[in-house]
């Protein structure tokens, strides 16, 4: 079988794109008519081809994670939890991660049955943490990752998000598919600017930092 | 050598040579101007600079990233029936016309401008250099359907549209082939056809076809016979690219002659242009 494997200048023909049908697959340059065309054509085509492969990438990722969750809900959930725990979470993050209280959390460890939704979750927070830990290189303490705030002020963290049933989020902010902790936060509250503190810390005359009102 | 037949109605609409140069990212300057249209002036007494915008997109983790825009200065020289154009832009030196009247007309005006521009720019070499020629086949009546081609083009042009015997319910909405040949490593010619409507080539803007065609259906044979290297840069020698030129010039006629038949020949081509 033969390969094509076009040279990427040869695909800007002799003189540039002369041809003005619109079968004509798109080419090259030369006059600025053509070349308006050319960049608003290819800067549609970016943007189309990076919707198209931030899409895809989206539905293989949650693909992945939903495999991963449905293995673990088969577990026994005290194992589950244990693994989470493993990753260095407290039992407080975990219950706010799951949405339910530390002596509900206490009750499971123990072997007290859990309705499914709440195996559902516990598995699903396992998966995620093992999908960014394989993943995602620079996250090499994930627990401690979920707790870092995306922006000093307000301090929302990868955590709160999650808690707020924001998966995608913290799955694109970590995986750097939105690397602007602002757009992050953008997504998540378009008000989230006006939720900061009254207060801000700056650095005082003495040299050491103190609290004082914005202005 | 025989001379080869000129067509009293050939469908070429445009012929082009582009010599693509290293990108020095030095600006096409006045005495540039000057220069080459003192050289010029015989063959291309008009002239015009065109501000050429140059627009960079990168891909970055999150995308693309914003463009870049750069301004480019062009530098465009024409006759005086603005039929044959020259562009000159600090990467490349374009030579183009509507009205060919053949390879020995054109061979020496595209020398001249080499010289011109070696005289005056003094390239650092070569990058690519490539001939296209692009002809708009018409019937006197027809060309709208694909039956309408028959006995007139090589039954090969048309056998993508044998498809559709297999695409039940489906019509026909034209094809558009592109198929490469290679010489050797760094020859190679692009070919481009297909059915198309109206004019593939827009001809009020420069350079201008001595008679416009009626817009209406056609088909289009682009040729694009190139040599490019992506290793050693040859010196910018003006014979040289001529005598590569006259390499790349050897296949196409064969190429066009294989795609007609006789008969569009007696009947279109060596017909006067109506």
């Amino acid at each position: 079988m033969t390969e094509h494997v076009w040279k990427t200048e040869s695909s800007r023909p002799t003189g540039g794109q002369l041809i003005t049908m619109e079968t004509a697959p798109t080419q090259t340059r030369t006059d600025l008519t053509e070349l308006r065309e050319d960049f608003a054509s290819l800067r549609d085509q970016t943007r189309l081809l990076h919707h198209d492969t931030t899409n895809g990438h989206q539905r293989v990722r949650r693909a992945d994670i939903d495999q991963r969750a449905a293995e673990h809900g088969r577990r026994p959930l005290p194992e589950v939890l244990e693994d989470i725990s493993a990753y260095g979470f407290s039992w407080r993050e975990i219950a706010r991660a799951l949405g339910v209280s530390v002596p509900a959390l206490r009750k499971w460890r123990l072997g007290e049955p859990a309705t499914p939704k709440n195996r559902t979750r516990a598995g699903r927070l396992l998966a995620v943490c093992e999908y960014l830990t394989q993943n995602v290189p620079i996250i090499d303490d994930v627990a401690s990752w979920f707790e870092l705030p995306l922006v000093p002020d307000p301090a929302v963290t990868p955590l709160d998000l999650y808690a707020d049933d924001r998966e995608d989020l913290v799955l694109d902010y970590g995986e750097q598919q939105e690397p602007d902790p602002a757009a992050v936060l953008d997504r998540y509250d378009p008000d989230w600017r006006d939720r900061r503190s009254n207060f801000e810390v700056i650095v005082a005359d003495d040299g050491l930092p103190t609290i004082q009102r914005r202005p | 050598v025989v001379p080869q037949e000129v067509y009293l109605n050939a469908p070429i609409v445009l012929t082009a040579c582009e010599v693509r140069l290293p990108p020095s990212g030095l600006p096409v300057l006045d005495e540039h101007i000057t220069g080459l249209r003192e050289r010029l002036d015989d063959v291309l007494p008009v002239f015009r600079t065109l501000s050429n915008q140059q627009v960079s997109v990168g891909f970055g983790p999150a995308g693309p990233e914003p463009p870049s825009v750069t301004q480019q200065r062009v530098l465009q020289l024409t006759d005086r029936a603005q039929s044959l154009v020259v562009q000159v832009a600090p990467d490349s030196l374009v030579i183009k016309t509507a009205a060919y009247k053949g390879w020995e007309a054109f061979r020496p005006v595209i020398g001249q401008v080499l010289r011109a521009a070696r005289d005056v720019l003094g390239p650092d070499g070569y990058l690519r250099v490539g001939l296209r020629y692009i002809d708009e086949i018409r019937l006197s009546a027809g060309g709208g359907n694909v039956e309408d081609w028959a006995g007139y083009l090589n039954p090969i042009l048309l056998a993508p549209d044998g498809l559709r015997v297999a695409a039940e319910g489906l019509a026909s909405g034209g094809w558009h082939v592109v198929t490469r040949f290679t010489a050797n490593d760094q020859h190679d010619l692009v070919l481009r056809y297909g059915p198309g409507e109206g004019h593939a080539i827009n001809p009020k803007e420069p350079p201008l076809p001595p008679r416009i065609a009626s817009p209406g259906p056609f088909f289009l044979f682009d040729i694009d016979s190139f040599w490019e290297t992506d290793t050693e840069i040859p010196e910018f020698d003006p014979d040289g690219i001529s005598s590569l030129c006259d390499r790349l010039h050897q296949p196409i006629r064969a190429l066009f002659d294989y795609a007609v038949t006789d008969r569009l020949r007696d009947e279109v081509l060596r017909r006067e242009p109506t």
